[in-house]
């Protein structure tokens, strides 16, 4: 299992960023799925992804909210999860929400690809 | 002896009462209003902006203009007689603000504050207010004039200045970093293809992506320095390290200069290092940018009983005379930087201003045009424990 292609899940409702991300990953040699609806995130029971990349700041839905669903609830709570944002303290939020991993926009192409194989392993 | 004092209130009760507090001395002092002067006294009665109030010695009102009605709610019947300090929160009553207030008037001729002060309808304000005693011509206090602003207007305004600068770079940021990933994909993918004009065209874009990144940053630093906000600890440090590490890293990214930097300090200072890094990071690249033909950049670090100074020393094109004054103001950018098409927002030195402020340190700089700038900062000492 450890040699089959990764699985990312990116959660962002601005298309353009959803769209460089997955070039960025695919790329990079992950599977990439995305959603920009925070409800069907929350349905992940099967087939879960090896890491996730949630946008703190989806239209309707709170990022840190479903942050904290995903980490409190099974089968995701061992998913390792980056919270994505604009937000200065960015930081903050995402250790208040249990996330594993944040990164402030703007990012650098290497800054995201060094932390997601950090947490992929 | 001519006692007369000049009281810009026609009202009768005013002038009795101001006489009434002066019981303790034998001879009352003749008050009277300055030569029936119409104009003036139609200019105190007419302000309507700022309250004017007149206290007696020991701070009971006796003269109250339309301004105060206006801004504290009472009539000027309602007030005359009782004492100011029903103006304060209670919690600085309880503290005796009234009371100091009115002492450090006396002690070094005006007391001044901003705080919260309380209307007739209990709701409160934020006011500014300076008090200043009145004397007579021998000398003896009479009592005080106070006068109000309200500020709570403009304080609202700063925090919705601060609002927006906060949700418009936050908003600027998104788009910006699409824009730079997509970049660095297809700097990668012309790299793989060896498109050399291809990638030099693109290299500009990313300059100008780099550039546009600092700004946000800068603004979002502006309001966020404004709003007092830290993410950093406060701590006491040695300011030599933080100068060289800071003029090596700059070195680095500027190889047109050598940034030589000379003294040292034994005191240590107390303040957020992260901020006095970024005073520093925003000399040493003014200095670089702004001295195009020079090589050097000298940094001195000195010290006295009471502070630190940093200088910082360039050769380049100065700032003309006239405009040093304002180079510290926000969005300012002096005249011969703005021909010379430099780019720049006039946003560095105001946040080193700021950001020194915020430390009750100095700032300053001193130029000859054509010849060169030096901008230093000093911090006092942090006391010992």
């Amino acid at each position: 299992m450890s040699k089959a292609r990764k699985k990312i899940m990116i959660a962002d409702d601005d298309s353009a960023i959803v769209d460089v991300l997955t070039l960025i990953l695919e790329d990079a040699g992950y599977i990439v799925e995305s959603t920009d609806d925070g409800r069907t995130i929350k349905d992940i029971k099967e087939d879960c992804p090896d890491l996730i990349l949630l946008d703190i700041w989806m239209v309707g839905f709170d990022g840190r909210v479903i942050c904290k669903y995903l980490k409190g609830n099974e089968p995701t709570k061992d998913i390792p999860l980056i919270m994505i944002s604009a937000n200065k303290d960015i930081k903050e939020i995402a250790m208040k929400a249990g996330a594993d991993d944040f990164i402030a926009k703007p990012f650098d192409r290497q800054d995201l690809l060094a932390k997601v194989a950090q947490l992929i392993k | 002896m001519d006692k007369r004092i000049v009281i810009p209130f026609t009202n009768k009760k005013t002038l009795l009462s101001l006489r009434k507090s002066k019981t303790t001395t034998k001879k009352a002092p003749e008050v009277s209003v300055v030569g029936g002067d119409e104009g003036y006294r139609l200019f105190v009665e007419g302000v309507k902006e700022y309250a004017m109030i007149m206290l007696d010695m020991k701070g009971y009102v006796i003269g109250w203009n339309i301004g105060a009605e206006n801004l504290l709610g009472y009539k000027e019947k309602a007030i005359v007689g009782k004492h100011f300090s029903r103006l304060f929160t209670q919690e600085d009553r309880k503290a005796d603000k009234p009371k100091l207030e009115l002492e450090q008037a006396l002690e070094t001729g005006r007391g001044e504050d901003e705080n919260w002060l309380v209307r007739r309808d209990k709701s409160q304000f934020w006011a500014s207010g300076m008090s200043t005693p009145l004397r007579d011509k021998a000398g003896n206090l009479l009592g005080f004039a106070k006068i109000i602003r309200d500020l709570s207007e403009r304080k609202e305004l700063e925090q919705q200045k601060d609002d927006f600068i906060s949700m418009a770079s936050h908003e600027l940021k998104t788009p910006l970093t699409s824009i730079k990933l997509y970049a660095q994909l297809l700097h990668k993918y012309l790299e793989q293809i060896k498109e050399e004009k291809g990638l030099s065209h693109l290299t500009k874009i990313q300059e100008q992506i780099t550039k546009q990144e600092n700004l946000i940053r800068d603004l979002l630093n502006v309001s966020k320095i404004q709003s007092g906000m830290a993410d950093y600890q406060v701590q006491e440090f040695n300011l030599d390290s933080l100068v060289k590490d800071t003029a090596k890293e700059l070195e680095a990214t500027a190889p047109t200069h050598i940034i030589v930097v000379v003294g040292k300090t034994s005191h240590k200072v107390r303040a957020i290092k992260e901020h006095i890094g970024q005073v520093l990071t925003n000399f040493l690249t003014n200095a670089i940018k702004y001295s195009p033909e020079a090589k050097k950049i000298n940094v001195r670090l000195s010290e006295d009983k009471k502070s630190v100074t940093v200088s910082v020393e360039d050769f380049g094109m100065g700032i003309p005379k006239e405009q040093k004054k304002r180079v510290f103001d926000r969005f300012y950018r002096s005249e011969n930087v703005k021909t010379k098409s430099l780019s720049g927002y006039g946003l560095g030195l105001y946040i080193a201003s700021q950001i020194i402020k915020q430390y009750k340190g100095q700032i300053k700089v001193e130029s000859i045009e054509g010849k060169g700038s030096i901008f230093s900062f000093s911090l006092p000492h942090a006391k010992q424990k």
